[in-house]
């Protein structure tokens, strides 16, 4: 049962791996702009945002506000407007090829591991219950009272190694997938 | 805290040995209405979490009830053993195994519940 539970895990592991890097390397990666000093130099090809100061004008004589143009499909961050949007999942308003969160891949792969977690997670807690039910019903039998260790040991192996998957996923996917909503 | 996730206990529960059923707790919207206890919509694997914890439920009940007859029997040894220091200490042996296979599957109930809580509450 757990060494079926092992396999299953790392088959998902390689799966979603092989899905993962093939999207990976589609995706484009941003590129930032940086603030000129102010103000802005003539003939500058590229416009930039200045945030408003609370008396309402412009900060250091900037004196139009225009958004950023060399960001490409990104966009501006709308949080941020001095800033191109961030290849991540809290990019709102975008298509799927800018923003991890609308990717169906990613999108797919969050409902697969939120489902699978609370598969692995009950699994788990039963093989523990098990395991204790065993060790209950193992008398003064040292190999009966071992197995039920074994059994325990295991499931929090498994348990262990199921958490690495998370680690595994968010080092593998640029801009992470477990971070933003 | 939502209360409806727990509407389902106006249906009638504890079955046999007061083993708790497979659909405790299912949500609300899987019953046809909410004072019958005929499960119309499951889905999978939206319920499948719940199902589970029922599961894990009956495994407690399962738990329980083989830690109490454990200990009875090895409580008999322990009076059959008339002096037999051999029989006395596996039966002591036997009754420390129960009590720590009970506690182990009580354990991973409550760390079960406490994850539970901070997954509900953060």
């Amino acid at each position: 049962m757990l060494q079926k539970l092992k396999i299953t895990l790392s088959l998902a592991v390689l799966l979603t791996g092989i899905a993962v890097l093939s999207q990976a390397s589609a995706l484009a990666v941003a590129n930032s702009a940086t603030d000129p000093p102010c103000p802005i130099p003539a003939g500058s090809s590229v416009n930039y945002l200045h945030p408003k100061a609370s008396d309402g004008k412009y900060q250091d004589n900037c004196v139009e506000q225009k958004t950023i143009k060399n960001c490409g499909n990104l966009g501006v961050d709308p949080s941020d407007k001095t800033k191109c949007q961030t290849l991540g999942n809290g990019c709102a308003g975008n298509t799927e090829s800018t923003c991890l969160a609308k990717n169906p891949i990613i999108r797919d792969l969050r409902v697969f591991v939120n489902a699978l977690s609370g598969i692995v997670g009950v699994v788990v807690v039963a093989m523990i219950m098990v395991g204790g039910i065993q060790y209950s019903s193992a008398r003064d039998n040292a190999t009966a009272v071992s197995a039920a260790r074994k059994r325990i040991a295991n499931a929090v192996v498994a348990l262990i190694i199921y958490f690495l998957i998370f680690a595994f996923l968010q080092w593998l996917i640029p801009g992470g997938v477990f971070n933003g909503s | 805290m939502d209360l409806s996730f727990f509407a389902s206990t106006l249906c009638e529960r504890g079955g046999f040995l007061s083993f708790p059923h497979w659909w405790a707790y299912l949500p609300d919207s899987a019953f046809d209405n909410s004072t019958s206890c005929s499960v119309t919509t499951v889905s999978i694997p939206g319920d499948l979490l719940a199902i589970g914890l029922a599961v894990l439920d009956m495994l407690i009940f399962v738990a329980g009830f083989v830690a109490v007859v454990m200990i009875i029997v090895a409580g008999i040894n322990y009076m059959l053993a008339i002096g037999n220091s051999e029989k006395v200490t596996s039966a002591r042996r036997s009754i420390i195994n129960s009590i720590v296979g009970l506690a182990i599957v009580m354990a991973a109930a409550a760390f079960v519940s406490f994850i539970g809580t901070i997954l509900r509450n953060g």
